[in-house]
């Protein structure tokens, strides 16, 4: 069974593109047939993160339209079998997703016998987001330990309460989880930043981890390496946590406290 | 191609009792009351009920009676009880006969009042009268509306014509409203109004009231109102002496 998963917040700016890159390649790297699509139609960033935009040909645009076909756009990940990227457009604008070429090209995608479709969601609540989050089975909400954009992810969730296909057709609902990013555990502990327990309260929606704010991170963006690939980096190792907590296993949540700084950190710094 | 077809529907509306008095000594009596609350009033529609009215004879009286009403801002539609003469008297004047509601009529008859048929949440009644409906209460026809998940930012809930109870928190930027009480098992973060017809017997009912705007039949108060002693705490928002109040649980 392919499970169509949106990642979306509702702001901009809280890693949602980092994290689609990170999820979706943490589930081929646990062998599941994987392909990340970019929905944010116009600003085009997934390639970028996934180091293939110099081999993007044809777009998620041109596949709706009828001008390319779907293996034709596919871009195989190189670094990871069973992953696959589709990038979007960068010329058109969020009109070009009807739903029912969203719809038709999910179903393919559903036909070539992927495991996970993952969407990687534009930011708002227009249009694009909601063609986005539409078909999803489970959502992965990505949020900042910071109040405005915990707001806005409360918004996201009423929206896929409300206006997602599984809502509008009285089926079971969307599976919501929640992932705290660019967690600052030094910033919490002065009180800059809400704690997982805050935002927790307010969201109330299982937690499948706490990506803590890292170097690596823009490192591996500007690279085109997901981070995930880091796991010498504290993002890298929480990323793969959280794939495996989304994948139903048990752990332990870690990198929630400041790290203990030896004699040598204090005086040459860190870039854990 | 769409249909164009006949379907029953359930609707509230108000019932005027009249009296065994002039209709204009009825109607004045009524033009106080409506004034406590007339937007609630204004172009309601409303049934007359006339069984103890037998003035109301001929077509011609239920004609005037019907003006009578509008002059007050209401809209006649129809009429309950009273005898087969004076029904086919008041149908002629476009008044057609509406059956009883199935719940007795709380006040005693002879007395002029406006009430809801059935539905309609407690209104101000004197303490005195018996068996005051109370809104929410299952069986008598009020319909209450349960939420049971997180009212989430940007969503905005409305029961209409009786209470609201939602099972978790209402989020910040969300939005609560009944025409009853508001019940809430959660955290109060965004809104709550509760009376919105003007019932100033609603109150808001939370878990931790954490709120940016409570209000009660048209009353409010606003985050920076709230007391810091309650903030946090469970608590019910409340009309006494004509001011909005938060209590403490």
């Amino acid at each position: 069974m392919t499970k169509v998963v949106v990642v979306t917040s509702g702001k901009g700016g809280v890693g949602k593109t980092t994290s689609s890159a990170a999820i979706g390649t943490g589930l081929a790297l646990r062998g599941h047939k994987t392909v990340i699509i970019d929905f944010d139609v116009g600003l085009r960033n997934l390639d970028l993160i996934m180091g293939c935009e110099r081999r993007v040909v044809f777009d998620f645009v041109n596949v709706i339209n009828g001008d390319a076909t779907l293996s034709q756009a596919l871009i195989k990940d190189k670094r990871v079998e069973n992953l696959h990227v589709f990038p979007t457009s960068q010329t058109r604008d969020k009109d070009a997703l009807t739903m029912s070429g969203v719809e038709r090209v999910l179903d393919e995608l559903r036909e070539l016998k992927f495991d996970y479709i993952v969407c990687d969601s534009p930011a708002g609540i227009e249009h694009g987001a909601v063609a986005a989050l539409y078909f999803a089975d489970e959502a992965i909400v990505v949020t900042n330990p910071e109040v405005s954009s915990v707001r806005d992810s409360d918004r996201i969730l009423g929206i896929l309460a409300s206006k997602s296909r599984r809502a509008q057709r009285g089926e079971e609902p969307v599976h919501e989880h929640l992932l705290l990013t660019r967690y600052s555990a030094d910033r919490v502990e002065r009180g800059e930043m809400l704690t997982v327990k805050d935002v927790n309260d307010i969201l109330a929606i299982p937690l499948i981890g706490v990506i803590p704010e890292s170097p690596a991170v823009l490192k591996a963006s500007n690279m085109g390496v997901p981070v995930i690939h880091d796991q010498e980096s504290l993002a890298g190792q929480a990323y793969s946590d959280a794939v495996a907590r989304f994948l139903g296993e048990k752990r332990d949540m870690r990198f929630l406290a400041p790290p203990r700084k030896g004699l040598l950190h204090k005086l040459f710094g860190t870039n854990a | 191609m769409k249909e164009n077809r006949i379907s029953g529907a359930m609707v509230t509306v108000l019932v005027i009792r009249l009296a065994r008095e002039p209709v204009a000594d009825a109607v004045a009596s009524l033009a106080e009351q409506i004034r406590t609350s007339p937007s609630f009033y204004r172009n309601a529609p409303a049934l007359l009920e006339v069984t103890a009215a037998s003035e109301l004879r001929s077509a011609e009286d239920f004609r005037a009676a019907r003006e009578a009403v509008q002059g007050l801002g209401l809209v006649a539609v129809g009429i309950q009880g009273g005898s087969p003469t004076q029904r086919q008297a008041a149908l002629v004047a476009g008044l057609p006969s509406f059956p009883a509601s199935a719940r007795p009529a709380a006040g005693p008859a002879g007395q002029s009042e406006a009430a809801a048929a059935s539905q309609r949440p407690r209104k101000a009644e004197p303490a005195a009268e018996p068996a005051a409906p109370v809104a929410g209460g299952l069986g008598n026809g009020t319909p209450s509306r349960l939420v049971t998940q997180n009212v989430r930012s940007g969503t905005q809930i409305y029961a209409e014509g009786g209470d609201l109870i939602v099972l978790a928190s209402v989020s910040a930027g969300a939005e609560v409203i009944a025409d009853g009480h508001v019940h809430i098992y959660g955290a109060l973060r965004g809104r709550a109004l509760a009376g919105a017809r003007g019932d100033a017997d609603a109150r808001i009912f939370c878990r931790a009231l954490e709120a940016e705007l409570v209000s009660v039949a048209g009353q409010y108060l606003v985050r920076e109102d709230i007391p810091e002693a309650v903030q946090g705490r469970a608590a019910t928002v409340l009309i006494e002496n004509d001011r909005l109040i938060i209590r403490e649980q």
